[in-house]
């Protein structure tokens, strides 16, 4: 007989699974999976060989000392992979103890709450297994390759080290869930500080991103990154890495240092730690389950206030309080909104400076920022692609209501469409306040982000109506990108990458020719394909539009 | 342009169609009834769902008129839902037609909607608003005026007693709650027609009481309710007539002042079993 243990650690796997539904593959998005992460290990991979060559290079008081500088290397790596595991770990533990609502119905089943715990801290443990096995892989390989000590020992060891590298972070997780879930509690029940925390949140990844950006940049001259690491830096690394546990302690098994000593105390370490999570959460998940977790929204006593908004106005703010009280609608949509001029305004800056250094002074301001925009403008916009999808059953209610199909679409589109149309004005602003593009260019990267973005609205909007993809949980809430999403992100890379290439092509071929460059070419691909692109889009949304609409049906 | 809403004015101040209502008899077998402009008009309805070999409802006829309270009964996954669904322009229809007050929903929509006032057997649709922020939208969507919306709000507030809950979100409320929320977006306008699906599960006693008198007394209005429920017992409390459906097909469809005189000391129960073949089919 199957112990209860494995009984619910099966449920958790099963309920892990991607739903298998026939003919509802998203094949698209799994490409767009797959080929980004390829993308970034290879970009991650580039950059570490590189940084790994250079810094073994580094010479302290001008003595070379390759071993110690292979250590710090390698206890940086594990120290940021173990952090990443603590949050990844956190978030992950979090919904499945206390936000997914099976815990309400196994409580009353004849389970253990030491069964149970134990079941889903398997669950995420096998989760992390694979962000750990991603991330040591490409870090081991590319280390020893380049270091060239690959052997047996140390694939066998990257194999043990991927294997036990999670299990640290989870059991520090287990203790900090309860207080990480409290806090999210609060903060998701007050949405505008919810908003703000996250855009907050996002802005300093941005600016933790641009930072990245000049690394790898300086990265390209290895001069001007090892001047980064002087005496006081390496005196800091020096000190850090001394106390790094456990991530000091997994670089040492990695290259074979001090390895009595290293098992030793990492062994010591997991016992106290999955001794002490085990304790902890033993005493208070039943508890927590017991007294209630859903979010709650304290009532604040206010004088109802009843006045007459012009129908349309409803229809927007109906699409406005949807998205402002779902904290993941509002990060998806408001934040990289208010964001994406900031990642436009950074990444022009770097590209130009990088760009110019590449191929000194030939001018594609323009065709940069104007590809930058549109790019970042689709990505920032995909959002729309699932106006149906997340309004569930709403869609049902207000096909009962005196709205024609017309209204009730264009409100939705309209709604994304203000924010989208104030994020390309705030990114061009910025682009121009800054110097980055002359006022000429300036308005023509507008209108061919505006075009485009209408383009990606009316397709988004009708492919969304065509194929919902309602959830099926309470609320209705949207929590992972459907076919739509990733159909819509890869055709945008797509058409971002075509007007791009040709904008890009025009001054290369007149620079490798030793002309000038003419820009008004560079004008016509930025307008007419996103005119083009409109025109096939509208004839799109309106084929079969009552037809369709009145079909929709969001429980079929 | 301003559209017109057909709603504008109460159903109770439009010239009463009280004097025209014989509620002794059978629609069928009265000519004066036939007189009135009916609230619902289904003739032939057909509906067959994309995947499904079997129809969901199949050659259903029913006209349900001004001042009657029309229970819609029948086992689960009979068609009443999908009758209701179709009635409400919520999903399309095979063959047949469908008129709400004199609007054809499939040809004049908009019309025919600003006519009814709907109510889901699923509540848990606007919960990211607040009891207030729903209630104005469904308001602003018939063209309520502040004044009209904020006298008829509290009017009903006396009947669901929300209160200060009003101004919290959806989300936080119970069931119950949800459901006096929904029923009263769907009255804020006044509809000449109210459709209400499975509208007494999950409501308490006390607001199971307030609401039967509010229907009863909002049909003498001159308006007709029509609601669906597996509930023989308060169907029989507090309707006027019964429509039964079995299979998508109306196998009855009578007054209870005719049923209890015809079937004198017979159970209501029984008889449905009967003409429901005693069946429990599955959503």
């Amino acid at each position: 007989m199957m112990t209860h243990y494995a009984l619910l650690l099966k449920k958790q796997l099963i309920d892990s699974l991607p739903s298998r539904s026939k003919g509802k593959r998203n094949l698209s998005g799994a490409i767009l999976f797959l080929a980004l992460a390829a993308v970034i290990i290879a970009v991650f991979v580039f950059i570490f060989a590189r940084f790994t060559r250079t810094y073994t290079a580094i010479r302290i008081h001008r003595i070379p000392d390759i071993p110690a500088r292979q250590f710090e290397i390698m206890t940086f790596a594990y120290f940021a992979l173990l952090i990443v595991c603590l949050l990844s770990g956190v978030s992950k533990l979090s919904y499945t103890l206390f936000e997914n609502s099976d815990v309400g119905v196994l409580i009353t089943m004849p389970f253990s709450s030491a069964d149970l715990f134990l079941a889903k801290l398997t669950e995420v443990y096998i989760k992390q297994l694979a962000l750990s096995f991603a991330f040591v892989l490409p870090v081991n390989l590319t280390f020893f390759i380049v270091t060239s000590t690959v052997s047996v020992y140390n694939v066998l060891m990257t194999i043990v080290v991927a294997l036990i590298l999670p299990i640290i972070p989870l059991m520090i997780a287990s203790i900090l869930v309860l207080p990480y879930f409290f806090l999210k509690r609060a903060i998701t029940s007050r949405y505008l500080l919810s908003f703000l925390t996250t855009t907050l949140v996002t802005a300093a990844f941005c600016f933790g991103y641009a930072y990245l950006f000049k690394f790898a940049q300086n990265l390209l001259n290895a001069g001007r990154l090892a001047s980064l690491f002087d005496e006081n830096v390496m005196s800091f690394i020096l000190h850090f890495t001394k106390n790094c546990y456990p991530a000091n302690l997994i670089a040492n098994i990695m290259l074979g240092r001090e390895l009595l000593k290293s098992f030793g105390i990492l062994a010591a370490m997991l016992a106290v730690a999955i001794l002490v999570s085990f304790l902890v959460i033993r005493a208070i998940f039943i508890r927590v389950t017991q007294s209630g977790f859903n979010a709650s929204v304290p009532h604040v006593l206010r004088r109802p206030r009843y006045f007459k908004s012009p129908r349309m106005l409803s229809l927007l703010n109906k699409e406005l309080v949807s998205v402002l009280r779902t904290p993941s609608y509002s990060f998806m949509f408001l934040t990289t909104a208010i964001i994406m001029p900031v990642m436009a305004y950074h990444s022009a800056k770097l590209a130009s400076s990088l760009l110019a250094s590449l191929l000194g002074d030939v001018n594609i301001q323009f065709e940069l920022c104007t590809f930058l925009v549109i790019l970042y403008g689709t990505l920032s916009n995909t959002f729309c692609s699932t106006g149906i999808s997340r309004d569930g059953y709403m869609n049902m209610m207000q096909k009962t209501l005196p709205y024609s199909p017309a209204e009730l679409l264009s409100a939705k589109m309209l709604f994304s469409g203000i924010v989208s149309e104030l994020s390309i004005v705030a990114a061009c602003l910025t682009l121009f306040l800054t110097g980055l593009e002359k006022p000429v260019d300036v308005v023509v990267t507008f209108f061919s982000a505006t075009l485009l973005m209408i383009a990606q609205l009316a397709f988004a909007t009708r492919l969304d109506l065509n194929h919902p993809n309602f959830s099926k949980v309470d609320d209705g809430e949207i929590k992972e990108a459907n076919r739509t999403v990733s159909t819509i992100i890869v055709l945008g890379l797509a058409v971002c990458m075509l007007i791009g290439g040709l904008m890009f092509l025009n001054p290369l071929v007149a620079f490798s020719r030793g002309d000038e460059a003419k820009t008004w070419q560079a004008y016509l691909y930025a307008l007419l394909i996103p005119l083009a692109l409109l025109t096939l889009a509208g004839v799109y949304f309106f084929r079969r539009l009552k037809v369709v609409f009145a079909n929709l049906d969001a429980e079929g | 342009m301003k559209k017109k809403n057909p709603t504008q004015k109460r159903p109770a101040e439009t010239p009463s169609s009280n004097e025209f209502e014989p509620r002794s008899s059978r629609p069928d077998d009265s000519g004066s009834r036939e007189l009135l402009l009916p609230a619902i008009k289904i003739e032939n309805l057909v509906k067959q769902y994309p995947k499904s070999p079997v129809r969901a409802v199949s050659g259903l006829s029913l006209s349900c008129y001004p001042g009657e309270i029309v229970g819609l009964l029948g086992h689960n996954g009979a068609g009443k839902s999908t009758t209701l669904k179709c009635i409400t322009g919520m999903l399309p229809f095979n063959e047949g037609s469908i008129e709400i007050n004199g609007f054809d929903i499939k040809t004049n929509p908009v019309k025919a909607k600003y006519t009814f006032g709907f109510v889901s057997d699923k509540h848990d649709v606007f919960v990211k608003m607040t009891g207030v922020q729903y209630v104005n939208f469904m308001a602003d969507a018939y063209g309520v005026t502040t004044k009209d919306r904020r006298q008829r709000i509290s009017a009903l507030d006396e009947v669901f007693q929300l209160g200060e809950r009003m101004s919290d979100p959806i989300s936080t409320y119970s069931h119950g709650m949800r459901q006096k929320v929904c029923m009263m977006g769907s009255l804020v306008h006044l509809p000449k027609l109210w459709i209400l699906d499975e509208p007494m599960i999950g409501l308490d006693p006390s607001t199971r009481a307030r609401v039967n008198r509010f229907m009863q007394d909002y049909a003498k209005g001159g308006n007709c309710i029509l609601f669906s429920s597996h509930n023989i017992s308060s169907v029989a409390k507090l309707c006027t007539r019964a429509v039964i459906i079995s299979h998508g097909v109306k196998t009855d469809d009578f007054l209870f002042d005719d049923f209890l005189k015809t079937h004198e000391g017979q159970d209501l129960e029984e008889y449905f079993l009967s003409r429901t073949d005693g069946e429990c089919g599955e959503e």
